[in-house]
């Protein structure tokens, strides 16, 4: 396990220093748990089984406000319709269709890993969009597993390629973790075959060379130089409209449109005195 | 190019796909108000490879009490680009 000195940083208030507090200028930011102090904003939008009423869910302290979340839910289903962008960019995770949303509770049981909340994405429907963008510097970060195979696929941010292979951070069903971004894809050359909780952290080191972690520790690559669609517009799903969708359940998903080679150590110590994964 | 069985609804006009969307918003009251993000219960789906193209809905639990039984017909998709492939 890596420490740095931002692990032992308090923020006001008496928690630990959140994530885009210590590490800036992120490009999209979605998680269950506050991840800035500038952020004033609710964490997700939950739609209820029994009526389909919906309701903004906040955070209490730096986690999320479970209480409101079962108490608006009930005993029912709950789903996700948004969850909001903690970067500033204002660019919420959507999705206006009812059975692609991805789920919160089943039967008024909260989905948790660790007892922490987290979102899960069901295989064959879960997609959500947002204000898309491209970028030739990457950083990407994604927390949770997936649900219950092996061949079951965890997918971070993708984008809308159809003809061509798209940007990624995936653990895919070959077992193989990915991360793509413009004109290249990186990956290990020895498969993880886990279903375990994990945090993934790709970044750009040069515009030719990338660099996968997980739980703090570095991968073997294999690099090849190829035509990607550099356009990130989706999460939970590989390229939209291609059936690579996740089945898995996830906690947390920022993209920093810079290279955080150096901010590795750091930004993965900090989700992990969070969610306590590795 | 890639053909599957989907089971569901197909539709031949994309009107008759759009009627069936209303039907199944207004069975399940979507959207509930002006500010819910939710705007369908589902979207059909066009074909792109089929000849003549058609509409369709794939079959989900929720969709019976709509729509009724659902049938078996073929759709052609292109073929998919997994991660690693260009």
């Amino acid at each position: 396990m890596f420490t740095t000195p931002f692990t032992f940083l308090k923020a006001a208030g008496g928690g630990a220093t959140l994530l885009l507090d210590a590490y800036p200028g992120a490009k999209r930011a979605y998680s269950v748990r506050k991840l800035s102090s500038t952020y004033a904003g609710s964490a997700l939008r939950v739609r209820r089984s029994s009526d389909n009423a919906e309701q903004d869910i906040g955070f209490v302290g730096e986690d999320l406000d479970t209480s409101a979340l079962t108490t608006f839910v009930g005993a029912n289903n709950g789903f996700i319709t948004t969850w909001y962008d903690q970067s500033g960019n204002g660019a919420n995770a959507t999705q206006t269709t009812a059975l692609f949303q991805p789920q919160i509770a089943a039967d008024g049981v909260i989905w948790t890993i660790n007892s922490k909340p987290t979102i899960y994405a069901l295989n064959t429907r879960s997609l959500m969009t947002f204000t898309a963008f491209t970028t030739t510097e990457v950083a990407q970060l994604l927390v949770g597993k997936k649900k219950t195979a092996i061949t079951d696929r965890m997918t971070g941010f993708s984008g809308n390629a159809v003809t061509i292979a798209g940007p990624l951070l995936a653990h895919w069903d070959d077992n193989n973790i990915y991360f793509q971004w413009k004109n290249y894809y990186s990956f290990p050359n020895s498969s993880i075959s886990s279903t375990a909780y994990e945090v993934l952290f790709g970044t750009t080191i040069t515009t030719s060379t990338s660099q996968i972690w997980r739980n703090g520790s570095s991968l073997a690559l294999s690099n090849n130089a190829s035509a990607i669609a550099d356009i990130y517009s989706c999460i939970f799903a590989y390229n939209e409209n291609q059936a690579y969708y996740s089945e898995a359940l996830e906690q947390e998903l920022v993209i920093w449109d810079s290279g955080q080679s150096t901010n590795s150590a750091g930004i993965q110590s900090n989700v992990n005195a969070y969610y306590s994964i590795y | 190019m890639i053909t599957k069985t989907i089971t569901g609804y197909q539709y031949i006009t994309s009107e008759e796909a759009d009627n069936a969307r209303l039907l199944c918003n207004q069975h399940y009251g979507i959207p509930k108000t002006a500010e819910d993000e939710t705007l369908n219960w589902v979207l059909p789906a066009e074909t792109t490879l089929n000849s003549p193209a058609f509409w369709y809905i794939q079959w989900a639990e929720s969709l019976t009490q709509v729509f009724g039984q659902p049938t078996d017909f073929e759709v052609n998709f292109p073929d998919p680009i997994g991660p690693g492939n260009t």
